[in-house]
């Protein structure tokens, strides 16, 4: 715990705010708890991890922060394309005008979302995973046989960025907080789940009981909200997680308009080490609307008919 | 007038403590608490069944007779193996967790106004589209998914609102409550409404929802949620995407939370109506809500469509 705090204090000083998280209070709730309430924004151009050509470099200057991106929202653009028509872009499908994503890096102008292990990037897999991650692979690689084989996300059963954890996606990057003194909610606008997080100390649901969100289980260290989940499915698989991933999220305001969100990845079974990632949420003024997936979108019938069509050749 | 009705319903289903004598508990900001885990099982249907006509309670003898006749009729257990009708004993009553009472009042129908407790008569272009939507089915029952239901989709049920109804499984939801925001999950395909007490107005009118846009506040110990902005193809009972509906919860004892909601649709029914649920306190917990995992019976509708068309 006394690491983490030296972690923060490290960030906030390399970043260099624009004023020292100590001297500003945050709003309280009745019961005394900082009022996390809101939507709060994840979109950022900053990635989980640390890109190769900043290798070494943890922090951006203020004018390098900017340049990168300018540089990834110009990378990113997917209007910016000539090969229209080709295999992999048959119908110019979601143009920009679909994507929502972030424009600007993180405050503390971080080079990864990863600030533990050091190097910004996620530790090596398990034989184990990595054996999991390769089946895992394969299946999607092959002519999808069913449903079954595609990612949960194309089956809107759960979005890899939606979480938890929650991470910087192409578009829908805002949650939204509702606390009461027993209970907080987490509604992430991705897929539009809602977690409903029991803070009254009663124990996890019994271990044969997987979840595809898990299960999660709150409870407040100072002024920071942590929650800790368990009992996921084996299927979920985040970044190449087993079904014993112990996820530990922890939230707390640092200033009028962010939420410092930051995860830790516990998980013996998939990764060498635990691993922790920060985002500084922003706070956001729009409103949440209703999620769509899967309501005219015939991809996964385009999918699984012209797999049945290849096989016919 | 709503609360003479309600004068009324007590009265005649004998509450056995009066409402008056018990109070709330209260959130922080002295609203009556509302949250916990709620049911909405019940044997006792949205409409009042013939059989009962004229008749607007039940005795304690006659309700717990017509329970037990509910029950036993709703168990699917009982059934002629391989008919047509039922291929493959699918949905055995394991599936179900349907209520096994009637409601507290021992009314016969969970519509309370209009006083026969049944929905009014459709408007003239309600029934007009209704009968289209029915025809359509029949000459296109599964052309694509599109034609199927909506809680086949895993998009929507009508169930689980808004307005939310008793169903065969599933009829848990959950109230958070803060000074400004309700939350209301179902644990019926997993929407959690998310509601402003704030006073902020609606959405603008092209912004259609599935659920809505439900805007919510006290009247006295009453909390009330407005919802507009529905789609059109929502179509609640035959309701358009124009229906306004009123949900009103008020706790009238330890273990009881009154759902009501008033559906008011010029355009799609004479008369607004409304209906009352005594949800009941529920100790569960709610677990995760899973639609169409291994769930092959789209597929399955849509290729016995194509097969029957060669």
């Amino acid at each position: 715990m006394k690491r983490r705090i030296l972690v923060i204090a490290a960030v906030l000083c390399a970043a260099g705010g624009a004023q020292p998280a100590k001297k500003w209070t945050p709003p309280r709730t009745p019961d005394g708890h900082p009022d996390l309430q809101g939507i709060w924004s994840n979109a950022t151009v900053t990635p989980l991890e640390r890109p190769s050509e900043l290798a070494g470099k943890a922090v951006l200057s203020d004018r390098e922060a900017e340049e990168f991106a300018a540089k990834t929202v110009q990378s990113n653009n997917v209007d910016v394309r000539n090969a229209k028509g080709t295999e992999a872009d048959v119908a110019r499908a979601y143009n920009e005008f679909w994507y929502d994503r972030g424009t600007k890096t993180i405050k503390t102008h971080r080079t990864s979302l990863i600030v533990d292990p050091p190097d910004g990037h996620i530790p090596a897999l398990t034989p184990d995973a990595q054996r999991r991650v390769a089946e895992r692979d394969a299946r999607r690689q092959r002519l999808a046989e069913g449903p079954e084989d595609r990612s949960l996300a194309e089956r809107c059963l759960n979005w890899r960025t939606a979480g938890p954890p929650m991470i910087p996606s192409g578009y829908n990057n805002n949650y939204q907080i509702v606390q009461t003194p027993d209970t907080v909610v987490i509604f992430n606008e991705m897929i539009h789940d809602a977690r409903i997080i029991p803070m009254d100390g009663r124990p996890h649901v019994s271990a044969g009981i997987r979840q595809w969100l898990g299960d999660s289980r709150g409870h407040w260290e100072g002024d920071t909200l942590v929650i800790e989940t368990t009992n996921f499915t084996d299927k979920t698989a985040f970044l190449g997680a087993s079904e014993h991933m112990r996820l530990t999220e922890r939230f707390t305001r640092v200033d009028a308009d962010t939420l410092l969100y930051e995860f830790t990845v516990n998980d013996p079974e998939a990764f060498t080490k635990p691993w922790t990632a920060q985002i500084p949420s922003t706070r956001s003024d729009g409103a949440i609307y209703e999620y769509a997936c899967h309501e005219g979108n015939y991809g996964m019938f385009g999918i699984l008919s012209s797999a049945r069509a290849e096989e016919k050749k | 007038m709503r609360i003479a009705a309600l004068a009324v319903l007590l009265c005649v289903s004998g509450w056995t403590q009066a409402p008056k004598k018990w109070t709330p508990p209260r959130a922080p900001d002295g609203h009556p608490d509302l949250q916990g885990i709620w049911s909405n099982a019940t044997v006792t249907p949205l409409e009042r069944p013939p059989q009962f006509a004229g008749k607007a309670v039940l005795s304690e003898e006659e309700a717990s007779e017509f329970a037990k006749e509910v029950v036993q009729r709703n168990n699917t257990d009982r059934r002629a193996r391989g008919t047509e009708g039922d291929v493959a004993l699918a949905y055995n009553d394991f599936w179900y967790d349907r209520g096994t009472k009637a409601i507290k009042t021992h009314r016969t129908s969970l519509i309370i106004d209009p006083p026969e407790g049944r929905i009014p008569p459709r408007t003239e272009e309600a029934q007009r589209r209704m009968a289209a939507r029915a025809e359509h089915r029949r000459q296109h029952p599964a052309d694509g998914p599109e034609d199927r239901s909506l809680a086949e989709r895993c998009l929507n049920w009508a169930t689980a609102g808004p307005p939310m109804l008793p169903s065969f499984y599933n009829n848990n939801y959950q109230i958070m409550q803060t000074p400004d925001t309700v939350v209301i999950l179902n644990e019926m395909i997993h929407d959690a409404r998310i509601i402003p007490l704030d006073g902020r107005p609606h959405v603008p009118g092209n912004i259609r929802q599935w659920l809505g846009d439900s805007r919510g506040h006290w009247e006295g110990d009453t909390l009330v949620i407005e919802t507009t902005n529905f789609t059109d193809k929502t179509a609640f009972q035959g309701s358009s995407e124009n229906m306004r509906l009123v949900e009103r919860f008020t706790r009238i004892d330890a273990d009881t939370l009154l759902y009501e909601f008033t559906v008011d649709d010029p355009a799609a029914f004479t008369k607004p109506w409304t209906a009352q649920i005594p949800s009941v306190r529920s100790d569960g917990a709610i677990y995760e809500y899973a639609c169409h995992e291994g769930n092959y019976a789209m597929t399955g509708m849509l290729s016995s469509a194509r097969a029957e068309e060669k």
